[in-house]
């Protein structure tokens, strides 16, 4: 099987339609690479975005560098499949770091391609919503169940936070390996990841406009994705709408509890903010 | 031309890829050298031009986590590509999918200013039209169209980057090829905007 000929290179096709395609491929847009890239090492300077473990031997191992995307993605091999989640995870997360968060929690690096950094209102509900509400939102309609896989180790109080972060890690990777290779799947762990991902949509989408049914999505989230790798970010989700409530003990209380439980995670300075501005 | 493409973004970027000893490409070289590629790849998926700037920090910050790119059958501007269509596939479900067809916004950034006023009318009607063509597409079709016809990379390293067999990727560009040309052609059987007028005329088609 060959590759088809560039519609570029194909005399056959009308010289509008490749004059067009050229000047698309030579003309990239007027992006602001300096200042994204000052952007991006402020983030990687802090702990927004560190390498994880996994990736990092990933990427030593030379083992994949796949990433599973759309429907027709195949089963990849074991360490294509957890780069593969991996990404998934790591674009719900990022999503999170770099957007999703109400705009008066300001990230200590908020880089300018975001909205300005805004000081902590007075108030601790908006009165006035960042974006209007949405009418409707994208909520499945049926979601599969819990990846049929062993539940996260609780850490322990004796656990370093350390090692119980790295070991939470190491079971997120074990969390769908029993479906990717079983002989019953029961659910793809890929489309249960995306679920989750795009649960984790909705929180954000109403966290400021409605904090109250962020608060209840993060909540019923935790309960449906109880073996998901999306915590984390949800926990972090919860915590901010507890902020948006007015419920400041409840939400300062969780921050510490997350900051505790998650000492590397890539939100731990946002949800600093919440326990130092108490 | 993939070679002044390539030449391009490294003039863009100022330097060369780092790489370390392992050949592996750390993420903020990749940002150096492909985020003008990724920001356009952005736009032309379909993420409004409003998203573009943050979409490209988190598909860095995303290539970050992953420990950079790692030298394989994918090539740096598949992998990253390959990350931008999950970012934007979720950006699109929260979001809603953009309805209103090509980016206008985008569009208008889309080339350097300062050039003879007749070249840029030239220039913005083309991205015009390939954006309204392209709006036809679903997310994965447009991103094999994209990689392969556009920016000039090969059906094996998209695949090995998108994770597919090489065949879905030829099945979707012979798909994304045929509905792209079909709607190219359909651009001239409908009224066109006004702007698209002045660029047709000022290159005398």
């Amino acid at each position: 099987m060959k590759p088809p000929p560039r519609l570029l290179d194909d005399p056959s096709v009308a010289p509008e339609l490749r004059a067009d395609l050229k000047r698309a491929a030579t003309s990239l847009p007027a992006y602001n690479a300096a200042a994204g890239l000052a952007s991006f090492q402020a983030a990687i300077g802090s702990s927004l975005g560190a390498p994880t473990a996994a990736a990092t031997h990933a990427a030593q191992a030379k083992t994949a560098t796949a990433v599973t995307v759309g429907k027709s993605a195949t089963v990849l091999g074991s360490a294509g499949a957890k780069v593969a989640l991996l990404a998934l995870g790591s674009a719900a997360l990022v999503t999170v770091g770099t957007l999703s968060f109400p705009s008066h929690v300001a990230a200590p690096q908020h880089h300018p391609a975001s909205h300005a950094a805004a000081p902590f209102p007075a108030a601790p509900i908006p009165t006035a919503p960042a974006q209007p509400a949405p009418t409707s939102l994208p909520e499945p309609t049926t979601l599969p169940p819990a990846p049929q896989a062993p539940a996260l180790p609780a850490p322990t109080a004796e656990a370093p936070v350390a090692v119980r972060d790295a070991g939470h890690a190491r079971a997120r990777e074990r969390t769908y390996a029993p479906t990717m290779h079983g002989a019953t799947r029961q659910a793809d762990p890929d489309d249960a990841l995306r679920l989750e991902v795009a649960q984790l949509g909705q929180i954000k989408s109403v966290l400021d406009s409605d904090p109250a049914q962020a608060y209840r999505l993060a909540e019923a989230g935790h309960k449906t994705f109880s073996r998901g790798m999306l915590r984390p970010e949800r926990e972090a989700l919860a915590t901010l709408a507890l902020w948006n409530l007015g419920r400041r003990d409840e939400a300062t209380r969780r921050a510490e509890a997350f900051l505790t439980r998650y000492p590397t995670s890539p939100l731990r300075a946002r949800l600093q903010l919440l326990v130092e501005r108490r | 031309m993939k070679d002044a493409r390539a030449e391009n973004h490294q003039v863009t970027a100022g330097r060369r890829d780092q790489a370390d000893d392992e050949g592996r490409i750390d993420a903020e070289a990749l940002f150096r050298a492909h985020a003008p590629f990724v920001a356009a790849f952005l736009q032309r998926l379909g993420v409004p031009s409003a998203d573009v700037d943050d979409v490209v920090q988190e598909v860095f910050l995303v290539a970050h986590r992953k420990g950079g790119y790692v030298p394989g059958a994918g090539k740096p501007r598949t992998w990253l590509g390959a990350i931008a269509v999950l970012l934007a596939r979720s950006g699109n479900r929260s979001r809603g999918r953009n309805k209103e067809g090509a980016d206008e916004a985008a569009i208008e950034s889309a080339y350097a200013t300062g050039k003879d006023p007749s070249e840029a009318l030239e220039v913005h009607g083309s991205l015009q039209r390939v954006q309204r063509a392209l709006d036809t597409l679903d997310v994965d079709h447009r991103a094999a169209f994209l990689l392969y016809e556009v920016d000039g990379e090969s059906c094996d390293a998209i695949a090995a980057s998108f994770g597919v067999p090489v065949g879905t990727i030829y099945s979707r560009l012979h798909h994304a090829r045929r509905r792209f040309q079909e709607a190219y052609a359909a651009l001239d059987q409908e009224p066109a905007p006004f702007r698209s007028l002045i660029s047709r005329g000022a290159r005398g088609t």
